[in-house]
């Protein structure tokens, strides 16, 4: 013991030795060499430690310019014409021309657009404050000369409208909006006015960008791979959709001219005549850094390994030159992660049209309090293909023209009313994937109600996403899907679901909302919700009890409920306008933590009785006793897809992962079938006080403090959206509202009680309410989430 | 040599650093899975720690005073993890190996029991805050001095005496709550 110790205060051998059982087992095998991944995708140590940090100054662009204008030369050495491939020849709007004012009209006086589509418009806005009052948006003005009035907001952060200031009554040029909505008159949000390129309106990513903070277009494609970052859930806010923010926690993102993979800028140390000191950390592993620039470009299946090109000129112009603006072979790093929630772009490489800013953000490797700013590209949006979609192209004549502008009407209502959810996606019945049978039946019944839609089908026997276009006809959709299109809990697999890399995974889930300190995206918050009480999305395996619970700055998740947050306004997008609908619980198809579409079954899931509601029963041995591990082998094998996502009762060791279970004793656990059939811990059991598996209510209450998953031998009832579950008159567990239409047997009428088993899971740390307490408090009782009510499994 | 290694990781020797790393992951890690309680958490508490110090290693000053200064940011990590946490609770059960002699005065205490002590001990932890959490990790689990635990939590020896006393009352505390 050390001789600094303080001998008033001794090592407690208790706290001592519970402490080295916290941080006893092994080191993750992986870990130094994930580190070591980590390390090797920071940018530039060496402008970091050695070299002054880049600063948006005069004498930087200057440089950046040489080093572009470098690249550029060697490019042309080594064969220009590749450069400007397909892309560049792509015509027609968004393109090389943007939409005209008489187009811009007749768009929005068809259907109206979804919100936050992307439009570019050549047009002549009328600078004015007196019209079109919004919520959430300064007026900049309207467009000029037509009625009903098109308003055009503008989110007041950068400045846009170059001219705007001093006695100019309007502007012309071409302007990138995105559509707020509107009823009588339109809104569109303003972007950025556009700075054209030379060849027409939209830039190639080889090409010189602006960088004097006004907007353009670029053509090309997006890509982002994981920047070997463990967090697996860290979704950061979309920000405004006027002027979203770049933050895509734990991802690079990049456009490229042609869909090649990713540039990689190395660190100094990694390249060149380094590699025998920097690869030697990784305990016999494959070395991470310290190679040479490799030549081989081929995408890695391994999604933790960041590809690795060769696009700096030379090792020593990597180490010491690495700039954000740069044009690295054929692409460039942008920041997108505001964007692609805003605008549901996954994180497969996709070809698009993107309105890009450069915007000061931090420097690399600069801390986060260092004021100082480096200029970044930001994609702020994905032009709508608003033209190919339009089921008639034409566009017809205006029935107002610019001729004849009148002063404005009297000032315009903001937009209040409600809004139109996403359109939802279809999956099978049960939420298993649709047959091609099934999807063809869908699509002759209804094919207006099927197109644009995402699906789950099987096709040839793979189980993918696919988009139904307007003709019927299926096309692939995103990237791989997991567990072959089947719906998982999300408390399934929490540490993977929202992470998931390049991937697709349909989960069983309850969007809901917390109170927040921000508003949600415009223009979705009502009046109620926004400045007094924001309200925050979020994707939760339980219901919440309460509307405070799962905020952190009011209370976190309670013990065993797995949630996070979702992108500013899913809940209105993919749940409801009202918030008191909350929770909604639903399949949700989700990419990277996103929600992508919340995905309807063609009917409703049923149970294994065929006759409950919408949750499927879970099982148990026969005499109340947990199953054996060979029957539950056996009840497996009989129908691996029916059992998928139903809890059983059965018996097993459970001991730390990789560690050997033999001779500790089985005990009762309730498991969760996974759909490869292999089953998933819930937790283990508690046992009641006489040793038996199964608890009356006022055991369960007797002893609350201590119980954590048990299986109650109740009935369960129903006062409104209240549910209970009560053995006798003397005591009742509250569940989650609304789960006695989950869970209640079948043949249970309205207000009638039925008996059953029931798997539950407390779900607090104390006895609180479901409303307010009473004043005496007797009225309270503990709360328990209902996982499943069990029926006995037949035995093959 | 010692001092060498993080004069030049401090100058951007990839190298260097990665001997620092070898030399120092496991004692994050340990010291990440006492605070967190989750070998997940505990595994990106790490990473991230060792992120962090490469990307800021030209501030640190003294050499010599590495450690302290790892064992800060390793705490900044661990309390960073926490707050993610509180957006997504992951309740991790953890069983005791039969083989486990970690308890020596519980030799012959059915298994069972020592599972319930641990997890009630494990709820009372997680009822502390990340101070309270750290500053008895130091102590009574890694016996380091009061003048080292003083650097780590940049607090005088003085406040680190106070802060033992005040974090082992605050678990007394929570046992007892958790106990109930």
């Amino acid at each position: 013991m050390n001789e600094q110790f303080d001998p008033k205060e001794p090592v407690d051998p208790i706290i001592r030795a519970q402490l080295t059982r916290r941080s006893a087992g092994p080191l993750p095998e992986d870990l130094e060499l994930q580190v070591s991944r980590a390390l090797g995708t920071e940018a530039a140590p060496r402008a970091r430690f050695a070299l002054p940090r880049i600063r948006l100054t005069a004498p930087r662009l200057a440089g950046a310019s040489v080093g572009i204008a470098l690249v550029a030369i060697l490019v042309v050495a080594l064969g220009a014409p590749a450069l400007r491939g397909g892309p560049a020849a792509s015509t027609g709007y968004p393109y090389d021309r943007a939409l005209t004012t008489d187009q811009l009209v007749s768009l929005l006086a068809g259907p109206a657009p979804a919100i936050n589509t992307t439009l570019v418009v050549t047009t002549t806005i009328d600078l004015r404050s007196d019209v079109c009052p919004m919520n959430r948006y300064p007026t900049a003005g309207v467009i000029h000369g037509v009625s009903p009035q098109i308003c055009v907001m503008e989110s007041g952060l950068p400045p846009q409208l170059s001219g705007a200031s001093g006695a100019a009554t309007s502007i012309a040029g071409t302007f990138a909006f995105r559509y707020l909505g509107g009823n009588v008159d339109s809104y569109l949000g303003l972007l950025g006015q556009i700075t054209p390129s030379a060849s027409g309106l939209a830039y190639s990513v080889t090409d010189e960008w602006p960088t004097d903070g006004k907007a353009f277009v670029v053509e090309g494609f997006l890509g982002a791979y994981s920047s070997s970052c463990m967090l697996s859930v860290s979704l950061a806010s979309p920000g405004d959709v006027l002027n979203p923010s770049g933050d895509d926690p734990c991802w690079q993102n990049w456009l490229s001219a042609d869909g090649s993979p990713a540039p990689t800028v190395y660190p100094a140390s990694d390249l060149g005549g380094s590699s025998s000191g920097s690869s030697s950390g990784s305990g016999g592993g494959a070395p991470t850094t310290g190679v040479p620039m490799p030549a081989d470009t081929s995408p890695s299946t391994d999604p933790t390994v960041v590809p690795r090109l060769p696009a700096p000129a030379s090792a020593e112009s990597a180490a010491s030159s690495f700039d954000p603006l740069a044009l690295y072979g054929k692409a460039r790093f942008v920041e997108a992660g505001g964007m692609r929630q805003i605008d549901s772009v996954t994180r497969d490489t996709v070809h698009g049209t993107w309105v890009v800013r450069g915007v000061t953000a931090g420097c690399p490797g600069a801390a986060g309090y260092d004021s100082r700013g480096c200029m970044v590209w930001r994609i702020l949006a994905r032009v709508s293909d608003v033209l190919g979609a339009t089921p008639s192209p034409s566009i017809a004549t205006p029935s107002t023209t610019a001729a004849g502008y009148s002063p404005p009407p009297p000032a315009t209502p903001a937009i209040t009313g409600p809004l139109a959810p996403a359109l939802t996606g279809i999956v099978g019945p049960g939420g298993r994937p649709l047959t091609a049978e099934e999807l063809n039946g869908l699509w002759a019944a209804d094919p207006s109600g099927v197109a644009g839609r995402l699906a789950i089908v099987t096709l040839n026997g793979v189980q993918q996403v696919v988009r139904i276009e307007s003709d019927g006809t299926p096309s692939p959709y995103g990237p791989t899907l997991a567990n072959n299109g089947s719906p998982s809990p999300l408390s399934a697999a929490p540490k993977d679901v929202p992470g998931q890399i390049n991937q697709l995974v349909l989960v069983d889930a309850y969007l809901d909302w917390v109170p927040s300190l921000e508003c949600d995206t415009p223009p979705y918050p009502s009046d109620s919700l926004c400045g007094a009480g924001a309200l925050t999305s979020v994707l939760t395996s339980a219901p919440l009890a309460s509307q405070g619970i799962g905020n952190p700055h009011i209370a976190p998740f309670p013990s065993g409920v797995y949630g996070f947050e979702v992108a500013l306004g899913a809940y209105q997008i993919y749940g409801s306008s009202d918030p008191s609908a909350r929770p909604i619980h639903d399949l949700f198809l989700l990419s990277g933590g996103v929600i992508v579409t919340r995905m309807v079954p063609t009917t409703p899931l049923t149970g294994s009785s065929g006759a409950t509601g919408s949750a499927p029963t879970g099982l148990i041995g026969p005499n109340n006793a947990p199953l054996t591990t060979s029957q539950l082998e056996a009840v497996i094998l009989t129908d691996q897809y029916r059992l998928n996502g139903r809890y059983v009762i059965d018996m097993r060791s459970i001991c730390d992962g990789g560690a050997d279970c033999s001779g500790i004793p089985p005990k009762a656990v309730a498991d969760l079938i996974q759909p490869d059939g292999s089953t998933g811990l819930v937790g283990p059991l508690d046992l009641a006080p006489d040793g038996r598996l199964v608890w009356k209510v006022p055991q369960a209450t007797a002893t609350w403090d201590k119980r954590y998953i048990f299986i109650v031998d109740a009935s369960i009832s129903h006062s409104g959206e209240a549910t209970y579950l009560s053995s006798d008159a003397s005591a009742k567990l509250t569940a989650q509202a609304g789960a006695y239409d989950k869970f209640a047997p079948p043949g249970t009428g309205a207000g009638a009680s039925g008996r059953g088993l029931y798997v539950v899971t407390r779900v607090d740390t104390g006895k609180t309410c479901l409303a307010v307490p009473t004043a005496s408090g007797a009225d309270c009782s503990p709360q328990v989430e209902i996982l499943a009510r069990l029926e006995v499994a037949t035995l093959p | 040599m010692e001092r060498a290694l993080v004069e030049n990781a401090r100058a951007g020797d990839r190298a260097a650093f990665d001997a620092l790393v070898r030399s120092r992951i496991d004692a994050v890690y340990r010291t990440s899975l006492a605070i967190l309680g989750n070998e997940a958490d505990a595994a990106d508490a790490t990473q991230e720690t060792f992120v962090s110090a490469w990307r800021h290693g030209s501030e640190l000053r003294d050499p010599d005073v590495f450690d302290a200064w790892l064992g800060r940011i390793n705490l900044n990590a661990c309390r960073a993890q926490l707050r993610r946490r509180g957006r997504k609770v992951v309740r991790e059960i953890r069983l005791l190996d039969p083989a486990d002699d970690s308890e020596p005065a519980s030799a012959e205490r059915p298994l069972a029991d020592r599972q319930a002590d641990a997890d009630i001990f494990d709820r009372a932890f997680a009822r502390l805050s990340v101070d309270d959490r750290a500053v008895l990790v130091l102590h009574h689990l890694q016996e380091r001095p009061v003048a080292e635990i003083a650097a780590v939590l940049g607090a005088p020896t003085g406040t680190i005496k106070s802060r033992l006393h005040r974090a082992r009352a605050a678990l007394k505390s929570a046992l007892a709550k958790e106990s109930r």
